[in-house]
């Protein structure tokens, strides 16, 4: 909703909008209200048909990612192995470790490299 | 994390959905996303906080017994709902207009300034409510889903079971109105400084 800009009522509309506080004993029989129509209907109801939506908003998928912290830490996890692949395979690169140990440092970046990249044979 | 601070970015359908399955956190986040917004809408329809309560917790009701059943046919769970709360606002408020002399029900005419000069709160959120609260039922509906809860016209048009053209006269002659009420109100209310 775009602000009417010139609309002289705008200042009064500004003001009031806003949701408007619920009492604590209203949102506990409204949600009591969902416990006992949940109790009933799970009592009596046939199985739930699964929509045929390929995007599921309940989907196995998507509580996963859900659970994972969302999309954004999925991807983050899925970069994190792409790159544990890549440096897999690449060709071993000259790091100021060569002497073969490996200081934990407490950089996180430091710390995963330390794990995944081999001393190099002059070591 | 809490999971149920997970819900938040979840669709209000997906919601519905898994409270259909016997999701507890999902009702209480359907309750906690929807409850404050039906609820100043009933006060400002019904000048009622009691009944406004009332209206909110049946209007939850029947969202609730309609989850496993909802067809999913592209109408939007909030669309639905706003609908409920409007109908069950109207039919309240018919119900008070039963039986009351002609004579005692107010005529658009008479939104005189002096109608809200009688105001005693001098903040433009008081002033607008009882502004509000003077007009015809269907202006007052109109203008509180497009310029407070901030539904779009076709959507007030769903709400309402009218044509878009219908929201929007309705919308233009509510805000005439209430320019009219409150222009009275403007200088008490610092307006002038803006």
């Amino acid at each position: 909703m775009e602000p009417e800009r010139n609309d002289p009522l705008e200042a009064f509309f500004t003001a009031a909008r806003g949701p408007a506080p619920v009492p604590d004993a209203l949102m506990a029989r409204v949600l009591a209200d969902a416990d006992q129509v949940q109790a009933a209907q799970v009592r009596t109801a046939p199985p739930v048909r699964r929509p045929d939506s390929t995007v599921a908003a309940t989907g196995f998928w998507q509580r996963f990612v859900q659970v994972l912290g969302g999309s954004g830490a999925v991807a983050g996890l899925a970069a994190a192995g792409m790159a544990g692949v890549w440096l897999g395979f690449a060709q071993p690169v000259a790091l100021p470790f060569t002497d073969s140990t490996v200081e934990l440092i407490p950089a996180d970046d430091d710390f995963w490299l330390a794990l995944v990249v081999e001393p190099t044979p002059e070591g | 994390m809490p999971f149920d601070t997970m819900l938040t970015d979840v669709p209000d359908l997906a919601l519905l959905r898994l409270y259909a399955n016997g999701d507890r956190a999902a009702a209480q986040e359907l309750a906690r996303r929807f409850l404050p917004r039906i609820l100043g809408y009933a006060r400002r329809m019904l000048q009622d906080a009691a009944e406004a309560e009332d209206v909110a917790q049946e209007a939850m009701l029947r969202l609730w017994r309609i989850a496993p059943n909802w067809q999913d046919e592209g109408a939007k769970v909030s669309t639905w709902l706003w609908r409920v709360v409007a109908n069950l606002c109207t039919d309240r408020l018919r119900r008070r207009r039963t039986g009351v002399a002609l004579d005692d029900v107010p005529e658009p005419e008479d939104l005189a300034p002096g109608a809200v000069s009688a105001i005693m709160a001098a903040d433009r959120a008081a002033a607008l409510e009882a502004a509000l609260a003077s007009l015809p039922e269907r202006q007052r509906q109109a203008v509180v889903l497009r310029h407070l809860e901030g539904l779009a016209n076709p959507e007030i048009a769903i709400v309402m079971d009218i044509g878009v053209e219908a929201v929007e006269s309705l919308t233009a002659r509510g805000k005439r109105a209430l320019t009219t009420a409150l222009a009275g109100q403007r200088e008490a209310l610092g307006y002038q400084d803006d």
